[in-house]
């Protein structure tokens, strides 16, 4: 079986089980709402921070995981809103209660925190679902327990919400795999018709027609205005000028992008527009600037460029069921701009050219980016670090991304290519990546990292040992440029810790994310050593990745929504970059979306191990990273990372090689 | 095409234009003291008192309609303004009175929501400009009182945020001083580039060219598509697609969708697809080029990117119109240019017009009751709006007339039909009462006769002139008596009646008359509309108030445009009722040089087009649609895209005229 065709085939299962999930959504949900499948209403889930702390007569116990009640009427409150609402179902999972059931009452206090009602409930062990007063409005509710005095009780989650909630893990489940059965075989049939009619009437579907008849206008037009525009900049200038220049509009570009995202453009209706219009200025330029030779139609009937394709196209189509604020920007401007940029990409003599210039101006930028926050982004003290970013999982995503431009760099340099400046440029670069990697406490980052370590490792051995008369040469170079590269690390490390201060050019950005391991006791005990030093800063805590992830995937729709998803009453974005995209576009966009994670993955796999041509790590990794990011984190920054505009630019490079396969 | 020396008049005319415009926008900016490019006449907020409004007759004061003057009969006299402006706070109030016949002293009350009056100021009034401070208080209306038997005339009553500071004898110092600079910065460019440099800066910029070769490639590749439909059934197919396209038009603007952001989108690319398919199935595969190089491409090509650029920076309320234009119906217009028998595309079009009129027809007559003293309003929720379709229409009968007069024998049943629809059509019009329909109906008709002088007149033409005039005089007949009859009560007897959200209903007399005593006011007609007009000898009357809001669109001019329509004096947002103010307030004042250019190109090439040889009867399609264009747009609102059957009509014949043989390009 061919892999396009295994391709195609995992396309169609996965269709299946979009469709399928949407249907037993729906069937929880109880109507055929299009709008959100599961029909969810208003749902608030109390923070598992919130849980787990205390009240007067509920006190927390670290050890235990649970609550000792200290009175025989012992409440706690919590607010699941700003303003007063109606509820009517509260759920209260406990996981371990010492003397079952336990009696108690429910409070409800309005606006100005009056209690207006009180409702006895019982509690026990597992799940419990209290109805409530859905007619009063109410801002806090408390859960009084009566009679327990001494007793111990463990809630896990507390959920209140307008509408009754049908889903569990294994009804949802069997719903699933029955849905599944009846998506599959109405497939078959639908499979089956088609081809007897196609049988019955020869030739082909109007609908790949059109398709290819979009994707040849596309390439006409770009080839029309690319020409005219392209003789123009990039016709005049010689090669060398064309890669200097194009090495300056890179590093302009990945500058602005990191300005604007840290400048909150990113986030505002009015600045955002102006934000993209600069990149994809930038972007169109160094497209005509790259212009060689007259430029020809490629072929685009890849399952790479037809991901691309309709990728922007399913994007840009929500818009037209949708009101959407800033969601549809990416589709526009990748189908266009993108699309010149890849067209242009594919059309020059030595695509790898253009590749080294993207990556030499990411290392530009990337030490320009690090001597700015040695001189302006100090490292507050129990804080992960933010670096130029404004989270430090953004800074993660670039470390990750730069650690992997510097490694393949370096296994250029292994490779026999370049002298002692490359090594010592790499190892630094490397060092000093691996070091913001390490600062920032992400994780999923380290993760990543280690992950693609590992995989390096056997790569760079086989690497060696084909080398292996030099290896002398190599790990002496290595060794000098590693000691070179401590060396520095330790410059940025005692810089970004003291500098700013010192200097007094500490810039905190506007609404940037601030984020803690210290959590309880331990962040109460910091706080009491350096007072005020933790404001504005969240607490990192995995277990609320669970409850943002259920949130979002609450509100999963056809065509998506505007804006983001208030989780624990304020907006939070969902740190997944599937769940992210379903979310802002539909459940339907996941098919491209992944069909094209998919293939860049294979095609960077290909394009390391192929025989002939250049092999190069980055589009290995990049493939391997940005799918992997997409797991826990929020790695679709539109305009705004270095991360995203190399994934997706890197079609440019790997729908070449697709071309010269077809 | 080479723009060559020879259309150096054009280009004087388009940097004149282009310096009128910056320098009234450099001298208005200057006057109100601020550099504000979103509002170049910053001077804060300003509401007028319109003068029907002191004209209305209240306690001893008497408005003069012969010497203009507001006559107070006894030793008080007050009139009461309510101030229907959003906005309630002003600190100025400006009462600029002419002709004092005595010294009189006047006491203006101003009062809260519930009318009671919040607090007084008193002042004597003085020949010219008076000014009175305001409170900070909301002021919902205030009482003018006059003591003592006077007789004055109000020039201006307005409230204003900001004192003014300037006069606008000014205005045309600083305007004559900044278009100088502007002539003298011009003739120091010329002088210091050659002509030929410039010309060759010029012609580098071929942007026509490209995106003519870009469409080009479009409709190649879709030529495999064109292969579906057999040639026999292209004609019925592109009929077809014209009817859909004019529907959406119409529901667009009946069931309000323009205003809501998704159905509008739908219907504006659903509109794009029609286009598309027309001229996928229209285009010459074989033939790809067409001669774009004129003024009219050029003008056209560059509205429409002012457009996207203000679309880009203001987020509008009616969107897309560049990208329609530029994406749908310049494959279009390409598509027509290449067709061996362009006129079999335009036949197509009217026929489609005329299924939609007797579709209106069938409408009006079983759905939509005439009401006693009530203006007429047919498909649409208003009269003028009916009015601007039916003239629109009235088009497709009349060039249906012209192609056929001069046959040997014609069609019986298409004759009747089509005089019937003529004799109808002005019956409706009649009803509708409306003014500038009815001169652009005139127009019409005057534009029609003259293309049948030049003609020679064989004995057919005489023949068939005699058969129209008799069997129209029978249409007349039918129509207007057993077919007004049937308009008046089958819908009742049916109870099939059905009235639209947001029906306009405008009795025929006074126009301040309530609806209900509609049936009792005196019928006026449209002559008796426009003597009572021509009779009150004021602007404000004989455009129907329209002054007060083009004064308001003037005010509020800026650099890249407004998103809606602007609220004007009751406090609605209300179109320009002007489609070149309408064009510059929505998309910036910079966009009337290219919407100039295309309306004089537009009857220019239409009366260009007549005389050609080559072409058939039909070409008068393209000067009528212009004239109807620019006469409705002089006081109505022509340019808010996808809303009139007049506006698609006049960008639908823009494609006919693009493209012009190359010897009268150069002439330009």
């Amino acid at each position: 079986m061919g892999k396009r065709r295994k391709l195609y085939i995992f396309l169609f299962l996965f269709a299946g089980a979009l469709v399928s999930v949407m249907l037993v959504m729906m069937r929880l949900g109880g109507s055929v709402n299009f709008q959100e499948f599961i029909s969810a209403g208003r749902v608030y889930d109390v923070e598992p921070a919130r849980l787990r702390m205390g009240s007067e007569n509920w006190l927390y116990e670290r050890e235990n995981g649970g609550h000792r009640l200290l009175s025989d009427k012992a409440m706690i409150r919590y607010r699941p809103s700003d303003t007063v609402q109606t509820w009517s179902f509260l759920y209260i999972t406990v996981r371990e209660l010492s003397k079952e059931p336990v009696n108690g009452i429910l409070r409800y206090y309005d606006g100005e925190n009056v209690k207006i009602l009180e409702q006895p409930i019982t509690l026990t062990q597992g799940r419990n679902m209290i109805q409530m007063d859905s007619t009063l409005p109410i801002r806090i509710f408390g859960i009084v327990i009566l009679d327990a005095e001494g007793e111990f009780i463990s809630i896990s989650d507390i959920q209140i919400r307008t509408t009754p909630s049908w889903f569990t893990v294994p009804h949802f489940l069997e719903l699933f795999v029955v849905a599944l059965a009846g998506v599959y075989a109405l497939f078959a049939v639908f499979l089956v018709i088609g081809r007897v009619l196609r049988a019955k009437f020869p030739g082909r579907g109007y609908g790949l027609r059109i398709i290819r008849l979009l994707l040849e206008t596309m390439q006409d037009v770009i080839k029309v205005f690319g020409d005219f525009l392209g003789k123009q900049m990039g016709g005049k200038l010689y090669p060398y000028q064309r890669e200097s220049v194009r090495k300056f509009l890179f590093s302009v570009l990945f500058v602005w992008m990191m300005v604007g995202n840290a400048a909150g453009w990113l986030g505002s209706r009015q600045m955002y527009r102006y934000h993209v219009l600069v990149c994809v200025l930038l972007l169109l330029f160094i497209s005509f600037v790259s212009w060689e030779k007259p430029l020809r139609n490629m072929c685009w009937c890849g399952p790479l460029m037809k991901s691309w394709f309709l990728l922007w196209l399913a994007i840009i189509l929500c818009d037209l069921f949708m009101v959407r604020e800033l969601e549809s920007v990416v589709g526009y401007t990748m189908l266009l701009a993108g699309s010149v940029f890849v067209y242009f990409w594919q059309n020059m003599e030595k695509p790898g050219r253009m590749l080294h210039d993207l990556l030499e101006a990411l290392e530009i930028t990337f030490f320009l980016g690090v001597g700015f926050c040695m001189v302006f982004r100090g490292k507050l003290p129990a804080v992960d670090y933010n670096g130029i970013f404004r989270s430090s999982e953004q800074l993660a995503m670039y470390a990750v991304l730069m650690a992997v431009v510097f490694l393949a760099e370096l296994d250029r340099v292994i490779g026999g290519r370049g002298g002692f400046v490359s090594y010592v440029k790499n190892i630094t670069g490397g060092a000093i990546s691996l070091f913001l990697l390490l600062r920032s406490g992400h994780l999923p980052g380290i993760v990543i990292f280690l992950l693609l370590g590992v995989l390096y490792i056997p790569l760079l051995a086989r690497k060696l040992y084909k080398k292996a008369e030099k290896w002398r040469a190599v790990f002496l170079n290595v060794m000098m440029a590693a000691i070179f590269a401590y060396a520095c690390t330790c410059l940025v490390f005692v810089s970004t810790k003291y500098f700013p201060q010192l200097l007094g050019m500490d810039v905190e950005y506007e609404g940037e994310l601030l984020v803690t391991r210290l959590e309880g006791e331990q962040r109460e005990l910091y706080l009491m050593q350096f007072p005020h030093s933790l404001e504005g800063v969240r607490t990192k805590e995995s277990a609320k990745l669970p409850i943002i992830w259920r949130t979002y995937a609450r509100r999963l729709n056809l065509f998506g929504h505007s804006g983001g998803q208030e989780v624990f009453r304020r907006e939070i974005a969902p740190y997944n970059g599937y769940l992210g995209m379903a979310y802002r576009h539909g459940i339907f966009v996941l098919l491209p979306y992944v069909a094209f994670q998919i293939i860049v993955a294979a095609y960077g796999f290909t394009c390391y191990f192929r025989k002939k041509g250049r092999k190069n790590i980055y589009l290995l990794f990049l493939g391997i990273m940005y799918p992997c990011f997409c797991l826990c984190a929020n790695v679709e920054i539109s305009w705004g990372h270095p991360l995203w505009l190399c994934y997706y630019l890197s079609v440019g490079y790997l729908g070449r090689m697709e071309t010269e396969k077809n | 095409m080479v723009v060559t020396e020879k259309n150096n008049s054009l280009k004087i005319v388009v940097c004149l234009m282009v310096g009128v415009i910056f320098s009234g926008m450099v001298s208005v900016m200057y006057l109100s003291g601020s550099v504000n490019l979103h509002k170049f006449y910053d001077v804060g907020a300003i509401y007028d008192i319109i003068s029907s409004e002191y004209e209305k007759t209240a306690e001893n004061w008497q408005y003069n309609y012969s010497t203009k003057r507001i006559e107070i009969s006894a030793e008080t006299g007050s009139h009461p303004f309510q101030i229907r402006s959003k906005q309630k706070h002003w600190n100025y109030l400006y009462l600029e009175v002419r002709d004092l016949s005595v010294p009189i002293h006047c006491q203006a009350q101003f009062c809260d929501s519930g009318g009671n009056v919040l607090y007084m100021i008193d002042c004597d009034l003085q020949e010219g400009r008076n000014v009175l401070s305001l409170q900070e208080d909301g002021i919902y209306s205030f009482n003018l009182v006059v003591q003592g038997p006077s007789s004055f005339h109000i020039k201006r009553l307005q409230f204003r945020e900001q004192a003014q500071t300037f006069g606008w004898g000014e205005a045309l110092m600083v305007f004559s001083i900044m278009f100088g600079c502007w002539v003298f910065v011009l003739l120091f460019v010329l002088f210091l580039f050659r002509r030929e440099e410039m010309n060759m800066i010029w012609r580098r910029h071929g942007w026509i060219e490209k995106l003519q070769e870009a469409y080009s490639c479009f409709l190649g590749n879709a030529a495999g598509l064109r292969r579906i439909i057999s040639s026999q059934k292209i004609p019925y197919v592109r009929r077809g697609l014209f009817f859909i396209s004019l529907l959406i038009i119409y529901l667009m603007f009946v069931t309000g969708w323009r205003w809501q952001a998704l159905p509008q989108r739908r219907l504006v690319l659903l509109l794009g697809v029609c286009m598309l398919l027309v001229a996928i199935i229209s285009g010459n595969p074989k033939r790809r080029e067409v001669n774009w190089k004129n003024p009219l491409m050029y003008a056209w090509f560059a509205l429409w990117v002012l457009c996207i650029i203000s679309e880009f920076v203001v987020e509008k309320r009616i969107q897309n119109v560049g990208i329609f234009m530029l994406g749908c119906m310049g494959p279009f217009y390409l598509a027509w240019g290449t067709m061996k028998k362009p006129d079999y595309l335009l036949k197509d079009f009217l026929i489609a017009m005329r299924w939609t009129y007797w579709a209106a027809c069938f409408f009006c007559l079983f759905f939509r009751p005439a009401v006693v003293g009530i203006r007429y309003m047919g498909i649409y929720q208003n009269p003028n709006s009916f009015a601007g379709y039916l003239v629109t229409v009235n088009i497709a009968f009349l060039i249906w007339l012209d192609e056929n007069l001069n046959k040997e024998k014609l069609k019986l049943g298409a004759f009747c039909q089509n005089v019937l629809a003529l004799a109808s059509l002005c019956g409706f019009l009649l009803l509708t009462e409306s003014i500038t329909s009815f001169v652009v109906y005139i127009a019409e008709w005057v534009v029609f006769v003259w293309k049948q002088f030049p003609n020679e007149k064989p004995h057919n033409y005489q023949r068939n002139i005699r058969a129209f005039a008799l069997a129209f005089i029978a249409a007349i007949a039918i129509t207007w008596i057993p077919g007004k009859l049937c308009l008046d009560h089958v819908p009742d007897m049916l109870k099939t009646k059905i009235t639209f959200e947001g029906d306009a209903y405008v009795t025929q007399g006074n126009p301040l008359a309530m609806v209900v005593n509609a049936a009792k006011e005196p019928k006026s007609g449209v002559a008796g509309r426009v003597l009572s007009k021509v009779r009150s000898g004021d602007w404000d009357s004989l455009f129907s108030s329209r002054t007060e809001i083009w004064k308001e669109y003037f005010r509020q001019m800026n650099l890249f445009g407004h998103a809606n329509y602007l609220e004007c004096f009751d406090g609605k947002a209300t179109h320009a009722h002007n489609a070149l103010l309408q064009m510059m307030s929505y998309y910036g004042v910079f966009t009337a040089v290219p919407y100039l250019v295309i309306l004089y190109y537009s009857v220019k090439y239409g009366i260009l087009a007549i005389f050609n040889r080559k072409r058939s009867g039909i070409s008068l399609f393209f000067l009528m649609a212009a004239v109807n264009y620019i006469i409705q747009g002089l006081a109505e609102d022509m340019a808010t895209p996808f809303f009139y059957i007049s506006w698609l009509t006049f960008f639908i014949a823009l494609g006919g005229i693009a493209h012009q043989p190359v010897d009268r390009s150069v002439r330009g």
